[in-house]
């Protein structure tokens, strides 16, 4: 875990000197000068929307830099830049966010929004929408609401959401951001947690422990996102690293979430961007193909993991035709449910698990792609609306196998 | 004369005697430990089975990856095939203590060869079920790897690389043993070598434009781009 010990003495006597900030905004990707002077002028634009004018730090990765006296100020804290921080980038995102905590801490900051996104995408939209609900209406975490192409963010649309829809009640977008803002009160319960050995915080860590400590959330649309092309040959790499961790707060959290029935949206701010048509083709034959092969040589491994019905399944869905390829909303449910529970029961190494998994997240992206071929932006998000509410419909199978993993199996 | 001959076959048969009588006690000796060592495998034998039944031994195992280990135990139950050994194991150890109990020096240096090369049996079984473990995980994983990586003979990849492991753990376990001495070597040099040639070939011929494809897509990728997760959000 990062502490202000952590931080390098040079850095350190720079926000000892600041004191106090209303607002910290860090943005681990802005590395070069002239980022970092985009990023504070895009800062001052969004300060000036606000009700009252906030003192702001900005944290960047970059070389220490002077900025023009005012509201804005900088500092630099390398070991937020990725080439810095070591071999699993993902986990020094929880780093960065871990450091950014705690500078943000020390500076008694009301309000703190770390934008991970490329440096291109951040506009003075992006800093105000995530920085206004928890500096003016109080909210503690706001998470972001991005416009994207159907076939963009599938991870999250496919599993993150609907399964922390479904587990936690609450309608967010992205529950992983990664761009979000958080309260003062937030950083505080985060960084004063439980033992980090026995419930070690990440991402996944940050939306879940905001819902069940009963913290004020709400999103913010804040436009269009670049995301790079998936490789779909490397999902499984991606997989991994995603779902570990959220694999892990659903075993945190198993009493919360047991005891919550449906969902409740939450309020959203901003008008919701529109929607960028699909440019990447998708290569579904391929998907389906690796399913197809993923079913020839990991049944063995899917059948300690997944019940009989869901085997047979499918086994229909790899035998039958490709045109007609459709993996329903209820089995990609009960697929992760199931998965999630053998990661609890340590039934074969989590990382081979999550790793076998790679071949049916393949064959419901091939499916959804199928689907949403002809759909527009409207029609596709009608479809993970469906798909939500096939997570909620699912979940008193979670509970009954969580409860009792030996007695129900269907 | 005969009655010399007489004399020789009395003083013949009363040295038999003599000698058989000095064994008596050492058999009853064996046969009272044989029993007492039945009666106390008999026990260990039903603590051991109930003791297995109530831990869900045999599941664990299969958990574990052991499944062979059910394949060839009596009725398909490790949790038998351990308390059988077990049960065994007892009884030979009371048959070579009662075998001591002879008092003869021969016996002796047999029980005392036979107790020295315990310790090797033991290790053998050690390195064999590390061997085994090592065996199906590194198995699994290469076999998950290769699928993920869409290749059609990832069944093949995994069962080599598994069969390598696992002849190396029986070469080991010989060595431990000292059976056979250089026919192993050169028996494990032999498959070894085989195994490793065989996965070459399969690799090598059957995926050359996989590996020169991947090569290009390596060379090309940003190298942030691949190892940034979050971004797929």
């Amino acid at each position: 875990m990062i502490e202000l010990a952590d931080i390098p003495a040079q850095t350190r006597e720079r926000i000892e000197q600041i004191g106090a900030a209303d607002l910290v905004l860090a943005i681990p990707r802005a590395a070069s000068a002239q980022d970092v002077e985009g990023i504070v002028a895009d800062t001052r634009e969004a300060l000036t929307k606000l009700y009252s004018l906030a003192q702001t730090l900005v944290i960047h990765s970059g070389e220490p830099m002077e900025t023009a006296p005012g509201a804005v100020r900088t500092v630099a804290l390398p070991m937020l830049s990725h080439a810095d921080i070591g071999a699993d980038p993902l986990k020094s995102i929880d780093d960065a966010y871990q450091a950014v905590f705690a500078v943000a801490k020390n500076l008694r900051a009301r309000a703190v929004v770390v934008l991970v996104s490329d440096v291109e995408s951040i506009t003075p939209q992006w800093i105000y929408a995530l920085a206004r609900p928890v500096l003016e209406l109080d909210f503690d975490l706001v998470t972001p609401g991005y416009a994207h192409a159907p076939m963009e963010g599938l991870l999250n649309s496919g599993i993150i959401a609907p399964l922390t829809r479904a587990l936690y009640g609450r309608r967010i977008r992205h529950p992983l951001g990664p761009d979000c803002g958080f309260s003062g009160r937030l950083i505080e319960r985060l960084l004063d947690g439980p033992n980090p050995r026995t419930h070690p915080r990440s991402i996944a860590s940050l939306a879940v422990d905001a819902i069940c400590d009963g913290f004020e959330i709400c999103e913010a649309n804040v436009g269009a996102r670049h995301y790079p092309p998936p490789d779909w040959s490397n999902q499984s790499s991606v997989l991994a690293r995603i779902l570990g961790p959220v694999f892990l707060e659903t075993e945190f959290h198993a009493a919360q979430w047991q005891r919550v029935r449906g969902s409740q949206p939450v309020p959203v701010f901003g008008e919701a961007g529109s929607s960028r048509a699909q440019t990447e083709p998708i290569d579904v034959r391929r998907m389906i193909d690796s399913f197809a092969l993923g079913y020839r040589n990991l049944e063995e491994i899917w059948s300690v993991i997944l019940p009989p019905g869901t085997l047979l399944e499918l086994s229909k869905l790899a035998k039958g035709s490709r045109e007609l390829f459709h993996m329903p909303d209820r089995t990609w449910a009960r697929i992760l449910y199931d998965f999630a529970l053998g990661h609890r029961l340590r039934l074969i190494n989590p990382d081979h698990l999550i790793r076998a998994m790679t071949p049916l997240y393949l064959a419901w992206v091939a499916s959804f792609a199928l689907d949403t071929a002809a759909a527009d932006a409207a029609m596709a998000a009608r479809r993970l609306e469906d798909l939500a509410l096939a997570f909620e419909a699912a979940k008193p199978y979670l509970v009954s196998r969580w409860r009792w993993p030996d007695r129900f199996n269907p | 004369m005969w009655e010399q001959v007489q004399q020789a076959l009395d003083q013949s048969m009363i040295r038999m005697l003599n000698e058989l009588a000095s064994l008596v006690p050492g058999l009853m000796a064996l046969v009272i430990a044989v029993l007492f060592s039945t009666l106390l495998a008999g026990v260990l034998y039903f603590v051991l089975r109930r003791s297995l039944t109530s831990l869900r031994f045999d599941d664990r195992l299969g958990r574990w990856g052991l499944q062979s280990m059910a394949e060839w135990a009596p009725a398909n139950s490790p949790t038998i095939l351990v308390a059988r050994v077990a049960f065994w194991a007892v009884v030979l150890i009371g048959f070579l203590i009662g075998v001591a109990a002879f008092d003869s020096t021969l016996t002796s240096e047999l029980v005392l060869q036979l107790f020295t090369y315990l310790p090797n049996v033991a290790a053998a079984i050690v390195v064999l079920i590390v061997g085994n473990v090592v065996a199906r995980f590194v198995a699994r994983s290469v076999l998950i790897g290769a699928v993920n990586m869409n290749l059609q003979y990832a069944r093949l990849v995994s069962l080599g690389v598994k069969w390598m492991i696992l002849v190396l753990a029986v070469a080991m376990a010989l060595e431990h043993l000292a059976i056979g001495g250089s026919i192993v070597y050169i028996a494990f040099g032999i498959m070894f070598g085989g195994i490793v040639l065989t996965l070459a070939l399969a690799i090598g011929l059957g995926s050359k434009e996989l590996v020169s494809r991947s090569l290009e897509r390596e060379a090309t990728k940003l190298p942030l781009e691949a190892e940034e997760p979050y971004r797929h959000l």
